[in-house]
This record gives C-alpha cells, sequence and structure tokens, in this order.
C-alpha cells in the first residue's frame, strides 16, 4: 500500500522554521537563532530554510534485500532525523538506495520533517515520467521537493516533464546534477538559460574549481546549491585522518575532521547544503554535528585551505 | 564504478545462493564433469564441455547479472551483455562447431589449467569461508562470475593447439574489472581468482604462440 507523506506534518515544520527564522532575512548568510540550534539556510526561490547538512545515499544506502543491513541503515537514518538532519538525495542510479530509503522511513514512521530529493536518470523523457513514478512508489511519496535531472543526463527533455510536474503540485523544486568535474561549461550553460530551484555539484576543500564560476553564477540566479562529495568519496579523511586537528577548530566548534571539513564548505556563502553520505552511526554523528555552532568566515576559510594545503 | 559496499555485496551474494539452492550445487558437479571429461575421451565429451562453459556463462549473464545484480549495480545489463556475448562464442566455437579439443597434459599448461580449475571449484570457496565473509556468501562456479571466468580460463589452458584469442577477450576484461572491485571494496582475498585469471591469460598467450 502506498504511504502518502503528511504534508500537515511538513507544513507544521514550516511553520516552526518560519518562527525560528523570523529574524534571518532571505538571503546566503546561516540562520541559527540561538546556541545548539540547527544551522539553516533558505532556498533562494521560495524562502524555505533547510538544515546545511543533509544526507547522500550514493553506495552507502544500496543494500539490496538484506534485512540487517536495512534495519542498520534505518539507524543511521533516525540519528540523521534526531540530530536536525532533514534533506535527503537519492538517484535511480543508485541501486536498491531509494527503495531502502522508503524501507527506512516507513519503519522510522514520522521521525521527523523531511526534505525529500532524487534525480531523473534516463535517456529517454517518456521513460523519465515512469521513472520518477517508480521513485515516488519506492520512498513512499506522491510529492517530492526537490527532483533534478542527474549529470545532466538528456536535460532538455526531462527539465520539461519536471516543470509541467511542478505546475501540477507533484514537485516542489527542480533542479539539474553533475559529478566532480564533468561537463561544467553545459552545467553553466543550464543554469544561465533555464528557470531552476537548485543546482548539485562536487565541491570540497581541496576540489575548489566551483569557486571560480558555479558558485558565483548559482548566487547571481538565486540557485540554492547542494554539495556531493564533500570529503571526496572518503579520499580527504584518508589524507587527513592521521593528522592533528588544529587547535583553532574549536573556535568555529569542530570536534573532528568531518565538522572541520563540512564546514568549509557550508560556509561559501552560495553553498546552501551539503549532503555527505554514510553508512555508520558514529559517522553520522559527527557529520551532523557540524549542523550546529559557529561557521567560519572568509578570513578562517582562507586559513582552513592553507592548513590543508600544508599538511 | 562502485554502487555499493563489500557488505551489501556479501549479503547479495548469500540471498542469490539461497534463492536458487540447490542450483550453485549442480552448477558446481556440472563444472566437476567438465574436468573429468577433459581425462577420459569420450564421444562428444567436447561439444558437451563447451555447451557447460557456455551455459555457465549464460546463466551468469541473464540470472546474475541482468535479473539479481541489477537491484544494486546500474552497469550489470552492460555485464550481462558481455556475458551473452561470451557464452555465444563459446557455445559457436566448442559446442556448435566441435572446435576446441580439451585434454589435460602433464605439462606446464595442464599443470596451470588445472590450478585454476581447482581454485575455481574448491580454492576460491574455502577462502572465502575460512578467511572472507563465510560459506553462505561464496561465489558458486558456474553462478557467478569470477569462479566462472577462473574456471574458463582453467579450461582454455587445456584446449589441443591454438585457442581462438577471442575467447580471452572479455574474461581478461572481466578479471580486470574484478580486480578494480577487490580494490575499491578493499576485499584482498577477492583479488586472488581475478590475479590468477590473468596469470591464466598470460600462459594461454604463451601456448599460443
Amino acid at each position: 500500500m502506498q504511504r502518502i507523506p503528511s504534508k500537515l506534518g511538513r507544513r507544521a515544520f514550516l511553520a516552526s522554521l518560519g518562527a525560528l527564522g523570523a529574524a534571518a532575512a532571505i538571503g546566503p548568510r546561516a540562520s541559527s537563532a540561538a546556541s545548539g540550534s540547527v544551522l539553516r539556510k533558505p532556498v533562494p526561490t521560495t524562502g524555505e530554510q533547510i538544515p546545511v547538512i543533509g544526507m547522500g545515499t550514493w553506495i552507502t544506502f544500496n543494500v539490496g534485500e538484506d534485512q540487517a543491513l536495512r534495519d542498520q541503515r534505518a539507524r543511521v537514518l533516525q540519528t540523521f532525523f534526531d540530530m536536525g538532519g532533514s534533506v535527503i538525495d537519492s538517484s535511480p542510479m543508485y541501486g536498491s538506495s531509494e527503495e531502502v530509503i522508503g524501507y527506512c522511513l516507513a519503519r522510522i514512521g514520522e521521525a521527523g520533517p523531511l526534505f525529500s530529493a532524487t534525480k531523473v536518470w534516463t535517456l529517454l523523457q517518456a521513460l523519465g515520467t515512469r521513472q520518477m513514478e517508480e521513485s515516488r512508489r519506492l520512498w513512499g511519496f506522491e510529492t517530492f521537493d526537490l527532483m533534478q535531472v542527474h549529470n545532466l543526463v538528456n536535460w532538455e527533455g526531462h527539465l520539461e516533464t519536471l516543470r509541467t510536474q511542478k505546475s501540477e503540485g507533484r514537485i516542489r523544486h527542480i533542479g539539474i546534477t553533475t559529478s566532480h568535474g564533468r561537463r561544467h561549461s553545459d552545467f553553466e550553460a543550464v543554469m544561465e538559460a533555464e528557470p531552476l530551484d537548485f543546482v548539485q555539484f562536487t565541491y570540497n576543500i581541496l576540489d575548489r574549481e566551483a569557486e571560480k564560476r558555479l558558485l558565483p553564477l548559482a548566487a547571481e540566479r538565486g540557485l540554492a546549491v547542494l554539495i556531493n562529495r564533500p570529503f571526496r568519496r572518503g579520499d580527504l579523511f584518508e589524507r587527513f585522518e592521521r593528522r592533528p586537528l588544529p587547535a583553532w577548530a574549536g573556535e568555529i566548534d569542530c570536534a573532528n575532521w568531518a565538522q572541520f571539513l563540512l564546514k568549509f564548505v557550508v560556509s561559501h556563502p552560495a553553498v546552501t547544503c551539503a549532503i555527505p553520505a554514510t553508512s555508520r552511526v558514529d559517522h553520522m554523528r559527527e557529520n551532523m554535528g557540524a549542523l550546529r555552532g559557529r561557521l567560519p568566515d572568509a578570513a578562517m576559510r582562507a586559513r582552513m585551505v592553507r592548513y590543508v594545503e600544508d599538511l | 564504478m562502485i554502487s555499493y559496499e563489500a557488505d551489501a555485496l556479501h549479503a547479495f551474494i548469500a540471498q542469490y545462493n539461497q534463492a536458487l539452492w540447490p542450483a550453485p550445487i549442480l552448477a558446481w558437479v556440472l563444472c566437476l564433469a567438465a574436468v573429468f571429461l577433459t581425462m577420459r575421451r569420450v564421444a562428444g565429451g567436447d561439444r558437451l564441455i563447451g555447451a557447460v562453459l557456455a551455459a555457465a556463462w549464460a546463466w551468469v549473464g541473464v540470472v546474475y547479472h541482468l535479473t539479481h545484480f541489477a537491484a544494486i549495480s546500474f552497469l550489470a545489463p552492460v555485464f550481462a551483455a558481455l556475458f551473452v556475448l561470451q557464452a555465444l562464442l563459446i557455445g559457436w566455437t566448442g559446442a556448435v562447431r566441435g572446435g576446441l579439443a580439451f585434454r589435460f597434459r602433464r605439462d606446464g599448461f595442464g599443470w596451470a589449467g588445472l590450478a585454476l580449475l581447482a581454485l575455481a571449484m574448491a580454492g576460491q570457496p574455502l577462502l572465502a569461508a575460512l578467511a572472507g565473509p563465510g560459506w553462505a556468501s561464496i561465489g558458486a562456479v558456474g553462478m557467478a562470475p569470477d569462479p566462472t571466468v577462473v574456471f574458463t580460463l582453467g579450461l582454455l589452458l587445456l584446449v589441443e593447439g591454438r585457442t581462438p584469442r577471442r575467447l580471452l577477450i572479455i574474461p581478461v576484461l572481466w578479471s580486470l574489472i574484478a580486480c578494480a572491485t577487490a580494490w575499491v571494496l578493499n576485499l584482498p582475498l577477492d583479488l586472488v581468482p581475478p590475479l590468477a585469471g590473468l596469470a591464466g591469460a598470460g600462459f594461454f598467450l604463451v601456448k599460443n604462440r
């Protein structure tokens, strides 16, 4: 039986966000009403505030039908919600991830406010419509908060479908994605020409190519930005985890490398939300720690870059 | 591009074996029969070996990759096409045209081939059971890609005379894919079969000179 999300719950959540963010102007700066509250940024096109740390599902939630692994991922998701998370990003390309998310959400129940984001990833426009229906079935939702064209595959055709479905209220925001270093010039062209709400691409403390064009363009166009691979698919931990975290990391409330790396990403004024992926509860706790406390300013961001480049 | 973690792969193989039980045992017996046929001259034996090999590749392509593995890997349909193509190549060359004569010989190539057959049928399962994910998650010869590829390379080393090189391309390609997978997933034991397969391919090329 298809499970329909509680829109009342989401509305109530948005209302509470409105109260929390009343003092925060719609703009690039993260809002954190009080110490310990969740850091949020607005989606420029709608003003909706979302937590700056979300959750990706590439690899980590692709566990097939194994019951033990599914239940373990449900604990990861529960931790994500418990610590203030909301944005979950997936794709039909990610194997069983969407199905596992649907399982976990059903198991958790009304654990928390969800900002559901997935993608359409197929060559043919007609197949894209069917694929999105399948995603709705797997997640258990009639309406997605965000539907993105994955890696610009047939973006012309799919954006047409997405705009139609947005006008019908079946999608709340639309966007496009790319992975590390792929088709940035094409991506820019679509960002400049098409009416979008979100863009998603790779950005991390060592891969800062996006600072030159994509991030400024997103800010100029008023687009929300999701950041994938904030840990460079784990490579940054392999590089840095044996090195000491600088003593001054405490000045931006970072207790570990995950928080250091995530706060660098989400402190960029044009970044709305980073979506690290993990299959472990302890790593989820570390990631979600970046959702609270102070964010680095421009000078501190430069200091962070200098520090890791000297390691 | 690997879209799963090691524990998800092991859980997948365990469920695959369970769903098709006792097919892994039947496949193993068929492969054992093929090995025996390399040591006894039986009328039509070579074509039968070719048919067993073709069936194994077709099974792995259609049942393993396309029907099951596609649930966790978007590349599974591509892999399925490769395995079905190899099934057609071996089926045409060995079973239909009778162009492959499998004979065990007491020379270096014979022993190397036999070692690969032993690895595919016994060594890999033992490694997986004793130092890997356990019995339930063992990829069975004739049912799962890695042991089937090693088994095939072992048999091709037993072919009398020159063997068409086209039969080597997909097994080598899969061995490289399997090596990359084992490396990325940090599964050192899973490197053994594809590395052995690549060594077997080297023997194959030397034998074919």
